[in-house]
């Protein structure tokens, strides 16, 4: 009861401030900026298989869609926040209470928020019925729907007040509402369009409004006049350019054609000297990317049901030495369970209990472990993946392979198809070794339930551990935070010592943008309506 | 002439028809089933079979093949599957991209191989034939995927310059300025496909000009002019424009990689999708799209076989 009241607390807290932040002119972007209205920002982004946040668990739609839909909640963003800072504050929504069990949320909206001034639509207010329909149709149709929770009712008492009542409590449920499939939708285009697969779908009440869409080249979206937050966004236009060649997406930022190389400014490492040579105006920055890259493996048969032999393959890789030569100092020897950006959760080193050992760099011990198990003369692995990640990936599963090869562990490399691996290794469908990096989650849960989880689509080590099912579900149910990362940390305790992924270290992303940019800021999250309407361009008139 | 165009109009109907039945098997025994892309990668529908269902694919093969090509014969090859789509719209919307690419490749090969052969077979074993015969090789030699990244990356890299991509101008908005789109691909295109050209009309041309009636022709005194154009190189075509003919797929296939590079909206990046997502009425219909213009750029080659040789019109 007292957590519930926490949690609670915590949030509003949290949510007042971050109101304040965003109603504050001169927050959010470096001081002595004035932010300037005008221009059109050009980025490479994708054009997505649809444009239904609910019928699909594509990055690209979620990406698209968010210039247009708008989320109950978002996250901070723009250049002084961090890529992993996930500080909610208000969108759609004014304010949320919690029961005091967690189960139930009573969320009022804000009042004039207005849809789009076209058909369907016409411009009507965006209601509670609107949040229930939602709602409904996420519980529905939508893959992710199990990170909602357990929605026993939506009721709608008035029509800016939703209240939503879950069969047990879920910490993560508040945050998870700030992702942009969870997008508040109208239902007229449902009932005019008979779905929201198509562009013409593309009807909201977010920062920009799609303008045109010329399928294969480009989405351009132009400011929504009509948009809640006054002053917002500054830009005129954003042209979302359809270019696949990442040759082509490079050498276009290169000559000034695009302000972004990429949804969000990623260049290769490899590239890094010659872009600073080549536009020397343009900002090169670091930041913590969360996706992590694991090593799977089959642990429900033998070898690897034995956990001496997975401990043996964690103790040689040779984490310190990987980051220090090979990312060049730009990332994390000990990257997971928690993404080590997490910092609120992340434990590590002495902290992580006897499982911390096995973190170590230690050779001898992994062949004497190896050798207890059985395989005195080392073992072959066959370890598929899909090349198809970049070259930066190919090399790190070398070198992973080079440094198992030391303890005796030939790793075979089976390079996949993308078809094959998306729907196959990626979701556990391999023999005996997999690897390759994660989704990215904003939420801790994703790390650990999707991972660990009996049964989870995304387990791909086949994790099957009754003691690691009740942390795991006990940590969704504390609603205070100090409680939850207790619980958090014993999940990272115990999983360090089973070893049931072997996490490979991870670089930082690198991006870069034109210099007339202002204000961007990475971030960790599919939202890029909500990151691009604090940005603005220095030469915008 | 009518008599031969039609018999070898006749001819194209049984070779669609096997075209159909290997375009159909053939997107199916790509891995990788769009049921279980559907559900797997993009999470659409709950259960494998009602999706299955509810698209159509659990019906026997042979049933939904000749629904398929009753579609077609009518002039309807379906619905994309993702998107709801008529392939027949997104054909007709991203064809004049890819045949526009193609001509102007095309254009471009025998504006370059053409008058570069004849002159390397006349002036033969000169340094203008050396010159050209390594150019020649040079061109075969080069893939144009790469002479395309190159011609993106190297001035971006060098000068902050790179051509104008990502802002495809449809010719009904700007005629010029759509043509001017395609002039850099084209030439990637055309001039590494121009090798192969160059040498046959270089070859053929060398042949010709060694024929009795081409020293008789130079004998009664005709101007040179007359004497390739009209009796040699006449002559010389009907191998060249074979070989014209076979390279067509090289130019629709190249067009797709030409297409990715520099960000126009054509056949090609639309069909990769479609493979990537298991989109068969796509993947059908694009294929069945250019097997149709392969085979009916043959029938040009064939045709115009009668119209520059008089004994194959006699003999049809």
């Amino acid at each position: 009861m007292a957590n519930a009241t926490m949690r609670r607390r915590d949030f509003l807290r949290a949510g007042a401030a971050a109101a304040a932040l965003a109603a504050t002119p001169g927050r959010g972007w470096a001081q002595g900026a004035t932010p300037r209205r005008g221009g059109t920002l050009r980025i490479v982004g994708f054009e997505p298989p649809t444009f239904d946040i609910h019928g699909s668990v594509s990055f690209q739609t979620q990406l698209t869609s968010s210039f247009v839909h708008r989320t109950l909640f978002k996250y901070v963003n723009g250049e002084k926040y961090g890529a992993s800072d996930f500080t909610l504050v208000p969108d759609i929504a004014r304010k949320a209470v919690a029961s005091k069990d967690g189960r139930t949320y009573t969320i009022t909206l804000r009042k004039g928020v207005r849809w789009e001034k076209r058909a369907p639509l016409n411009g009507r207010e965006l209601v509670a019925a609107d949040v229930k329909y939602t709602w409904d149709r996420a519980v529905k149709k939508s893959a992710f729907a199990n990170l909602l929770g357990s929605i026993e009712a939506v009721e709608t008492p008035d029509t800016h007040t939703v209240r939503v009542r879950l069969a047990d409590a879920y910490a993560p449920f508040l945050h998870n509402l700030a992702e942009p499939w969870n997008a508040i939708l109208p239902h007229e285009v449902e009932d005019k369009l008979g779905d929201f697969k198509a562009s013409e779908s593309l009807v909201g009440c977010g920062p920009f409004v799609l303008e045109r869409y010329e399928p294969g080249v480009k989405a351009v979206f132009a400011r929504n006049p009509d948009y809640y937050e006054p002053g917002r966004p500054y830009l005129d236009r954003v042209e979302w350019l359809f270019l696949k060649d990442r040759g082509t997406q490079l050498s276009l930022f290169r000559a000034g054609q695009v302000d972004l190389p990429y949804y969000d400014g990623r260049i290769p490492r490899s590239e890094i000297a010659a872009f600073k040579k080549s536009n020397p105006g343009n900002p090169v920055h670091f930041w913590d990317w969360l996706a992590v890259r694991t090593l799977a493996f089959r642990t429900d048969k033998a070898p690897f049901n034995d956990v001496r032999v997975r401990r043996a393959l964690s103790l040689a890789v040779d984490r310190k030495k990987w980051v220090a030569q090979y990312l060049e100092g730009q990332g994390y020897a000990d990257h997971g369970p928690v993404p080590a950006p997490m910092h609120e959760w992340k434990i590590g080193g002495p902290d992580l209990g006897s499982g911390a050992r096995w973190l170590e760099y230690n050779p001898a011990l992994a062949r004497k472990l190896l050798a207890e198990a059985g395989f005195p003369g080392g073992l072959k692995v066959k370890c598929t993946n899909w090349p198809g990640y970049g070259p930066e990936l190919v090399e790190d599963l070398e070198l992973l392979a080079f440094h198992l090869k030391a303890i005796g562990v030939e790793l075979q490399i089976v390079n996949e198809e993308y078809g094959n691996y998306i729907r196959g290794s990626f979701l556990g469908k391999f023999d005996e070794a997999s690897w390759g990096p994660s989704s990215i989650f904003t939420e801790v849960d994703g790390y650990l339930y999707n991972f660990f989880k009996s049964g989870e689509p995304n387990n791909r080590s086949h994790v099957s551990d009754n003691t690691l099912d009740v942390m795991l579900d006990a940590q969704r149910r504390y609603l205070a935070r100090s409680s939850r990362k207790n619980a958090i940390d014993d999940i990272q305790r115990y999983t360090a010592d089973q070893v049931y992924y072997v996490y490979t270290p991870y670089p930082k992303q690198v991006s870069s943008w034109g210099s007339r940019v202002k204000n961007l800021g990475m971030k960790n999250s599919f939202d890029k309506g909500a990151q691009l309407e604090v940005v603005w361009l220095e030469d915008a008139r | 002439m009518l008599r031969y165009a039609l018999k070898r109009l006749l001819l194209v109907v049984p070779t669609l028809l096997l075209v159909t039945v290997f375009v159909f098997g053939i997107v199916r025994a790509i891995p990788g089933d769009v049921v279980d892309m559907m559900r797997e990668q993009f999470q659409y529908g709950r259960d494998a079979a009602e999706l299955r269902a509810r698209l159509g694919l659990d019906r026997p093969l042979v049933e939904q093949y000749l629904t398929w090509v009753g579609g077609v014969a009518r002039g309807d090859p379906g619905l994309s599957l993702w998107a709801k789509r008529s392939t027949t719209a997104d054909i007709a919307a991203r064809f004049p991209v890819t045949v526009t690419l193609s001509l102007l490749s095309i254009a471009i090969s025998l504006a370059v191989a053409l008058p570069v052969g004849i002159y390397a077979a006349i002036e033969q074993d000169s340094l203008a034939d050396y010159l050209a015969r390594s150019a020649a090789v040079g061109a075969l030699s080069i893939p144009s995927f790469w002479l395309g990244t190159l011609i993106v990356v190297v001035p971006s890299f060098y000068f902050n310059w790179a051509p104008s991509i990502g802002s495809y101008v449809p010719f009904r908005e700007a005629p010029l300025a759509n043509l001017a789109q395609f002039v850099l691909p084209a030439l990637c295109l055309g001039v590494t496909q121009a090798g192969v050209i160059m040498r046959m009309t270089r070859g053929m041309m060398l042949e010709v000009l060694r024929q009795d009636y081409v020293r008789t022709a130079w004998s009664k005194g005709l101007a040179s002019r007359a004497v390739i154009v009209r009796h040699a190189l006449r002559n010389a075509m009907i191998p060249i424009v074979t070989v014209i003919g076979g390279q067509m797929p090289f130019y629709f296939g190249g067009s797709i990689v030409m297409e990715h590079i520099f960000g126009l909206p054509g056949m090609g990046s639309f069909v990769l999708e479609a493979v990537n997502r298991r989109d068969y009425p796509v993947i059908q219909a694009v294929n069945l799209f250019v097997v149709g213009l392969v085979i009916v750029s043959n029938l040009l080659v064939d045709l115009s076989y009668g119209a520059l040789d008089p004994r194959l019109r006699q003999e049809a």
